[in-house]
């Protein structure tokens, strides 16, 4: 029995990654992986876009650019870090750089307090202050967003964010506590008036 | 803990994850007000983006059709790879097709190269001549300028002849100037 087990660990840690075998597949000439490879990251990474552009249009286009820069390099893919750290690498990229610049957005504060009931006051009230802590955190830089995004929404460990980055998980640890600092200092800031916030 | 004793960025970081302190640590942070406060704001604010994250989580997202973008993609791959090879055979790509005219041109360049240089060595070796030419005195000068000249070599010699032989050589020059200003 205990030799089995053994002879059942032994098979499963090499069990090639399915990922990578889709790629050398891919790279291969097999376009059936392309299909597949797609299947596995189209919604994570379009997820990840939108989130960054709060637009299905430019979502689209930007996870599309996504894949066919990642598509054209895959024969560089060097498999030290997974194909999911690799694309999500591309596609933090991509939408720090559509951030960079697209700069000049408005985002439109109106003003929505009128005569209503104070139960209902209170939970505009609240969703006022959602709304603009979704705005601070539009407003935060690019680098410092997507260290967030990809910690907080994408839920990947530190270790991961820093063979992305090329950093060391300290200084991952770092950034993301400075990033909250930041958001902190915004979120305390009063709105500027004209009922207009210039995201940076 | 940094130089002066309170937590660092990386420390908060694991506190706000849940990992526990170190005695030292905790010690610190609960005699700390500057260190306790900001764990406390930045718990604020990471607990805000963690209720964002799970609103945006139930948040529908409208998705592309999917078969549609896989589709775009597949055509990006397309049309950027035909641009690319496009690219890369260029001029020279062209040359490749018709390796006659590519071999023709280059022994015309080699041809006119050899041309420039034997031309460039002709005239280096002319210009030695063309100076000579340009020192020597005109053919053509005129006679008033022989005479000069003979007079100057004469009266070089004059010096050398005694007395008598003096006066009777002045005398012809003078006879022949005589003469040549009466025929005028």
């Amino acid at each position: 029995m205990d030799r089995i087990l053994t002879a059942s660990n032994v098979m499963s840690s090499r069990e090639p990654d399915p990922d990578i075998v889709l790629v050398e597949r891919y790279t291969s000439g097999d376009m059936t992986a392309f299909d597949e490879l797609m299947i596995r990251y189209e919604r994570q990474i379009y997820r990840l876009c939108y989130r960054f552009t709060s637009n299905t249009d430019d979502a689209r286009d930007l996870a599309q650019e996504v894949f066919i820069k990642a598509f054209e390099h895959l024969s560089d893919f060097r498999k030290e870090s997974s194909l999911k750290t690799w694309l999500y690498r591309i596609a933090t990229n991509h939408c720090i750089n559509h951030v960079k610049s697209n700069n000049q957005q408005f985002v439109e504060v109106t003003d929505t307090v009128r005569q209503i009931s104070p139960t209902a006051q209170s939970d505009l009230e609240e969703k006022e202050q959602r709304e603009h802590f979704r705005r601070m955190v539009k407003k935060l830089p690019p680098k410092q967003r997507a260290i967030l995004e990809l910690r907080i929404h994408e839920q990947l460990s530190y270790e991961e964010i820093a063979t992305m980055s090329n950093r060391s998980v300290s200084t991952i640890k770092a950034s993301v506590f400075f990033a909250l600092e930041k958001l902190r200092k915004l979120v305390k800031e009063p709105l500027k008036p004209g009922g207009e916030v210039k995201l940076q | 803990m940094n130089m002066f004793g309170h937590l660092k960025a990386e420390d908060f970081t694991n506190l706000l994850d849940g990992a526990e302190l170190t005695d030292r640590l905790r010690a610190h942070l609960q005699s700390c007000a500057y260190c306790l406060k900001t764990f406390e704001s930045v718990h604020q604010v990471r607990r805000q983006i963690e209720e964002m994250r799970m609103e945006s989580a139930d948040e529908y997202i409208p998705e592309p059709d999917w078969l549609e973008f896989r589709a775009d993609v597949r055509d990006g791959l397309l049309s950027r790879s035909v641009k690319r090879d496009n690219t890369t055979r260029g001029w020279f790509g062209k040359l490749g097709w018709q390796p006659a005219m590519a071999w023709g041109m280059s022994m015309l360049l080699v041809v006119g190269l050899l041309g420039v240089i034997w031309s460039q060595r002709q005239s280096e070796s002319r210009i030695p001549e063309t100076i000579a030419v340009e020192n020597a005195p005109p053919v053509d000068a005129d006679l008033n300028s022989l005479v000069e000249i003979s007079q100057s070599d004469v009266f070089d010699d004059l010096v050398q002849l005694d007395a008598d032989e003096a006066l009777h050589l002045q005398m012809i020059l003078d006879d022949m100037v005589q003469e040549g200003v009466s025929q005028q």
